[in-house]
């Protein structure tokens, strides 16, 4: 059966893409489409076929693609944030009088109350949270949020709704102390010592207030610098000899657009240099910078809209460094196609790379040295000088692509996609004369712009297509 | 309608669609499986180990945390299906939700930060780091540290090394 799907071949007419596509309508209800292709698409087996958009439906494959880390992997473990221990006792205030209320005691960790319990030792201090059949219980007494109101003014609310008739909410105090460590408890006498105003946010205040950073593991204080710009996060590494470990095993997240001249100075040498903020290419020199100093692995290297102004070409040694480092998700999206960028050879090199992203570029010389990227899931080519040759040199140079999306490129008259573990192909703006699927088996998805007015589709193999979609 | 209470919890824990976290400071919350479940890894696992019918522990998690984070499950799954914030279902009203959200205070931030990881909330743990790396921009090392309450244990040396390294960040 499969031999016998293999030989079908679609020969979808673009010419005459149907009218009401806009809607999704059937294009069987469409005079503009040619009885061929409508005959091509009916007396396959597989269902769906067709140049209308259906349901995408994710096979198992292409969810497990989808699901696994394009980046670089999160470190969570949630047992090392275990360090803290919870003390809920006097602070605990009850908000209705009516009832008063037992506070149960957090029983340990430990306890077999969390790993056999069956409800019977339930504390009274039971609380529903928005239960919509038990919603409307209590709306006299206790209005109902839907929406977030601020914890620092009403924390009870926020909670939770009580549905008990007779309501009598446990709610930890605004400020109850959480001592983590150590310096937790150093800060909490300090704060009962001159507990006037906790709220006030000058500099002294927010001193006394903010300990517990300290108390967070290392792969929380990761992620938030992985929330800064390069140049932010890595002056934490001068905080204490723990930020800068943090720092110098953090991945680096480079994004040459988001650079500012302000810090740049000649290697190894303290203090600015106003010399230094009017060098044209002070850009490069920073980048080069970053690349050499920083020790740990590099995640991403974003350059582009900025850096295209400068007309600073890409310097070989980036990505020389990048590939040494097992960078993972390269972005380089030029917006001038007048100011296209010649990509170095040495990106050939970063053999660990999962996404690229290129746009206005120029390709190496694929003789000199070919797509090799084993373990690239993710492609996408904007605005670029594509041949046949050259597309299928990519494929077949990178076998684990699953992704690929061919944007406004260069007119090609042909193109043949022979690729194993290709599951969607974005196709748009291109002008190709012959779009070939000669052979790609787990192609489930075909993402053909409507602006791809001459092309004509062949489906040579590819069994587990289901939606070819304007 | 009375439903709380040590007699009647286990009858509202086996409520359809329901499922019981108890906090590490012992609060019982009862809240749509759905919604958490679509939001936390964590839940998600315990529902699927068979922890559906009986109070899940939480033990690093306080109750004022839970009650947030529970929020943001269970308004990210009504308005945006639990999608990211790339998604197109990330609309105003939760960018606004978010917005309001990380305005809690700091001590409620650092917990939330720890909530949200052991409870493997991806949307929230983003959020709250953001709001902290928020907190940290335009600030010396000097405000740095004086803000988070960081002492410097290098040696002079020592930290001269580390300015070089760094001194392309340095203001």
């Amino acid at each position: 059966m499969n031999n016998e799907r293999n030989k079908v071949v679609y020969d979808l007419d673009l010419n005459s893409p149907p009218a009401d596509s806009q809607e999704g309508n059937l294009i069987s209800q469409d005079n503009a489409v040619s009885a061929a292709t409508s005959g091509a698409v009916n007396s396959h087996p597989l269902p769906n076929i067709g140049s209308y958009c259906t349901p995408i439906i994710v096979d198992s494959d292409e969810a497990d693609m989808l699901s696994a880390p394009t980046g670089f992997p999160q470190m969570r473990n949630p047992s090392t944030s275990s360090m803290m221990t919870i003390v809920f006792d006097e602070d605990v205030e009850i908000i209705n009088p009516r009832q008063s209320v037992n506070v149960t005691k957090d029983p340990p960790a430990t306890s077999p109350l969390f790993t056999d319990n069956k409800c019977e030792s339930v504390p009274p201090n039971t609380t529903l949270m928005n239960c919509g059949h038990l919603q409307d219980t209590d709306a006299g007494r206790s209005p109902k949020k839907r929406n977030v109101t601020r914890p620092t003014q009403e924390p009870a609310k926020v909670v939770s709704n009580e549905p008990n008739d007779e309501p009598a909410k446990v709610v930890p105090k605004k400020n109850k102390e959480l001592p983590k460590n150590d310096l937790a408890e150093k800060e909490r006498s300090n704060r009962s010592s001159s507990a006037s105003s906790p709220e006030s946010h000058d500099d002294a205040a927010a001193a006394t207030e903010i300990d517990n950073i300290s108390s967070q593991p290392d792969h929380l204080l990761s992620t938030i610098l992985h929330c800064l710009p390069a140049q932010i996060a890595a002056k934490t590494a001068l905080l204490s000899r723990r930020w800068r470990s943090i720092w110098t095993d953090h991945p680096l997240r480079l994004d040459g657009d988001s650079l500012s001249s302000l810090s740049l100075r000649p290697h190894g040498q303290p203090g600015r240099t106003t010399k230094g903020m009017h060098r044209k290419d002070w850009r490069s020199c920073l980048i080069t910078d970053i690349l050499t100093y920083h020790p740990g692995p590099v995640e991403q290297f974003r350059l582009g809209r900025t850096h295209s102004g400068s007309r600073e070409p890409l310097r070989d040694s980036w990505f020389q460094i990048l590939a040494q480092k097992s960078v993972y998700q390269i972005e380089l999206d030029f917006p001038s196609f007048h100011r296209r960028q010649d990509l170095p050879a040495s990106l050939l090199a970063c053999e660990t790379l999962r996404t690229l992203s290129l746009s206005n570029c120029r390709l190496p010389d694929a003789a000199a040295a070919p797509f090799n990227f084993l373990h690239l899931t993710d492609l996408s080519l904007c605005c670029m000088d594509l041949t046949e040759e050259v597309i299928s040199s990519i494929l077949s140079g990178c076998p684990a692509l699953a992704r690929l999306s061919l944007i406004h490129n260069f007119p090609v008259p042909r193109i043949r996609i022979r690729s194993r573990r290709l599951l969607t192909m974005t196709v748009r703006g291109n002008w190709i004369g012959e779009l070939i699927i000669e052979d790609a088996e787990k192609l489930t998805r075909l993402v053909l712009d409507r602006s791809e007015p001459k092309t004509s589709l062949k489906i040579i193999n590819a069994p587990m297509i289901n939606t070819v979609e304007y | 309608m009375a439903t709380t209470g040590a007699s009647d919890g286990a009858s509202a824990a086996k409520k359809e669609g329901l499922v019981t976290l108890m906090s590490g400071d012992g609060e019982i919350f009862e809240v749509e499986a759905a919604a958490v479940a679509a939001l936390s890894v964590t839940i998600r696992h315990a529902i699927e180990e068979g922890f559906g019918d009986r109070p899940i522990p939480l033990p690093i998690v306080g109750a004022r945390a839970l009650a947030l984070a529970v929020e943001y499950c269970r308004k990210h799954h009504s308005l945006g299906g639990g999608a990211g914030e790339d998604s197109a279902a990330y609309d105003d009203e939760l960018r606004a939700f978010d917005h309001n959200l990380a305005k809690v205070d700091r001590d409620t931030l650092f917990d939330l930060i720890e909530a949200a990881n052991y409870l493997e909330i991806e949307g929230l743990l983003n959020l709250m780091c953001r709001t902290v790396a928020e907190m940290m921009k335009g600030k010396s090392v000097e405000e740095l540290r004086r803000t988070f309450d960081v002492s410097n244990d290098y040696t002079p040396e020592e930290e001269e090394e580390v300015r070089r390294e760094v001194s392309w960040a340095l203001d």
